[in-house]
């Protein structure tokens, strides 16, 4: 018996090591930057890297309010979708529409940790997370508007697209700045980060806490790295993507865009929150209309 | 022929002939097949969670989730989660409508058998604008029958035809029976109905339709 | 047993066996992939529940540090 698949294993491992530890480093840098911007020393780059390593040993247990196994299957379920995320995008470049399905999935994951363990708190965090879902979701007429330009969804013939005709960005500047909320909408401390506000103690992650904590931070590291890839595949291309070095360049200065913002904006409240979320993918629908009857 | 396919929701895998419903596989709709369908186990295998309420001038209490309320529940989640993983499958805009009009009337039967006013009332709003919502879908579907003669997603990719303002009607259709962006007011208050992974199965549901709509309507 | 352990014995041995089984079989090299993806968080937790310490709980579903 040979174990041809051992190699595929180890790769796939690999890949998503290095994924965690590139997302938890910018993560890291993130709130450094966002501390230095707001006067403070802030902790340790590497502290994400420290903290979910020492979440993973410390001692849990089952709430008694909580649903199992959903309730810890959900922690589970959390990296498995930014695995395959980081996977089907990164390594097998497939549709863009199936990136955009395990993002949903990411919606389902925060409300089902909320929902799970009973606690109020996670309650409220989880019922925040379906608002603005209803909010993010139509940010996906981008697709729409992308596929108009390029013929095809698959990100390889849209980085292949990209090398012929240059960046899309200064193609479709709405299109990217639609997709840049709906990354700014996943860094945490951001303007529209409601799900995860202080006024919920630590919204859905509430009674997560110890060794599923840890599996959610391991899975929101892959997250970080997955979305700043895809942004930067499919909005500039081939001149960044193509390189390690020049990707990871990339990612920092994405990273540092995003934490200046989220440390000059205060935390809009829910309703604000999905309203301009709302306005902008309606505005993104207004763009794709006119794109379709102009031709 | 199949460009449109493979260029959108990725390598095309072969389609199942099973009647007059050809159920067509692809990268996209074999992960969310098997994605649904996974959620739908793990439903089936969760205990709902008691959920802890704050009272005032008093010890909290657990809101318990009877064994009858349960079983009903249960059904209904499960139902939901089988007819959203053969939409994701399905070849034909005329089964899409009928699975999305069912999976409407399962998550109005989700959270009807719990006793609190508010669900329900939130349970009643959907499920009008689930109702008034089904015009312009089926009306979508009948339209691109009526002007091109075929149903079929497979058929319909290869063709280039005009269909604007009946994929406009269909999305309209699809957008107030997954109640997204201006219907979810209607929505919202379900969510906070205790049984977590019933209510799960509401969101997964019509997250996962959002998906494919917008696939088969780049499609065709 | 407390449940915590045994959530975690069956992680484990869902992931193992979902391991040997992507090892082994498949042909195609994006089902070994996703497999990986879906079955290494089973390990994870698996393994991360054998290292954490004894719970010091006294009764099911009462933390130690909560007054009552």
């Amino acid at each position: 018996m040979e174990l041809y698949n051992l190699k595929y294993v180890i790769d796939a491992l690999a890949y998503s090591l290095y994924a965690f530890l590139v997302g938890g480093l910018l993560l890291g840098l993130h709130r450094k930057i966002v501390a230095r911007i707001q006067g403070r020393p802030g902790p340790p780059i590497l502290q994400y890297i420290l903290h979910t390593l020492k979440f993973y040993f410390k001692e849990i247990s089952f709430p008694i309010t909580a649903g199992n196994p959903l309730y810890f299957l959900i922690a589970l379920i959390s990296i498995t979708v930014w695995m395959s995320a980081l996977y089907l995008g990164v390594v097998f470049n497939t549709s863009l529409l199936i990136l955009m399905g395990l993002y949903v999935l990411q919606k389902i994951v925060e409300h089902g940790c909320g929902l799970s363990s009973g606690s109020p708190y996670g309650k409220l965090g989880g019922v925040r997370s379906v608002f603005s879902a209803a909010a993010e979701v139509p940010l996906f007429t981008v697709i729409g508007i992308i596929y108009l330009l390029t013929k095809s969804l698959i990100i390889e013939d849209i980085i292949r697209y990209q090398e012929i005709h240059g960046p899309i960005i200064f193609q479709l500047p709405f299109a990217a700045f639609a997709f840049f909320v709906l990354l700014l909408s996943k860094a945490p401390n951001s303007p529209f980060a409601i799900v995860k506000d202080k006024s919920i103690v630590s919204g859905y992650l509430t009674e997560h806490f110890g060794i599923l904590e840890s599996l959610i931070m391991i899975a929101d590291g892959i997250a970080w790295f997955v979305l700043l890839w895809i942004f930067l595949a499919v909005f500039i291309g081939p001149l960044v993507v193509s390189d390690p070095l020049m990707t990871l360049l990339g990612m920092v200065v994405l990273t540092s865009l995003i934490s200046l913002i989220c440390a000059l904006t205060p935390l809009l409240t829910p309703n604000h929150s999905v309203m301009i979320q709302i306005l902008i993918s309606a505005l993104a629908l207004l763009d794709l209309l006119l794109r379709i009857v102009m031709g | 022929m199949f460009l449109n396919i493979t260029s959108v929701a990725g390598k095309f895998y072969g389609y199942i002939p099973f009647g007059d419903i050809v159920l067509y596989v692809t990268e996209f709709s074999a992960i969310s097949f098997v994605i649904a369908l996974f959620f739908t186990l793990v439903v089936y295998f969760t205990k709902p969670e008691k959920q802890l309420e704050s009272q005032i001038g008093g010890f909290d209490r657990l809101n318990y989730v009877s064994l009858e309320e349960l079983k009903i529940r249960r059904l209904m989640a499960i139902l939901c989660g089988i007819c959203t993983a053969f939409a994701m499958l399905t070849g034909d805009l005329f089964n899409y409508a009928l699975f999305l009009a069912v999976i409407g009337i399962a998550n109005i039967g989700i959270v009807s058998a719990v006793k609190k006013e508010w669900v329900l009332n939130a349970a009643y709003y959907y499920g009008i604008i689930a109702m008034i919502s089904t015009l312009p879908l089926f009306g979508g579907a009948a339209l691109i029958l009526a002007k091109t003669g075929t149903l079929s997603i497979l058929e319909l990719a290869g063709k280039h035809q005009d269909l604007l303002f009946q994929k406009m009607l269909y999305a309209a259709g699809m957008v107030g029976e997954t109640g997204v962006a201006p219907f979810y007011a209607a929505k919202a208050e379900m969510f906070r109905a205790p049984g977590a992974p019933y209510i799960l199965m509401i969101h997964l549901s019509s997250l996962l339709i959002v998906i494919r709509t917008a696939e088969i309507l780049l499609t065709i | 047993m407390t449940p915590e352990r045994k959530s975690g014995m069956l992680a484990l041995i869902i992931g193992i066996l979902g391991f040997l089984y992507i090892l082994i079989f498949p042909k195609s090299v994006l089902v070994v992939y996703l497999g990986t993806a879906l079955f290494t968080p089973f390990i994870l937790y698996g393994i991360g529940i054998m290292f954490i310490p004894k719970t010091r709980r006294r009764k099911e579903g009462l933390l130690p540090f909560r007054g009552w």
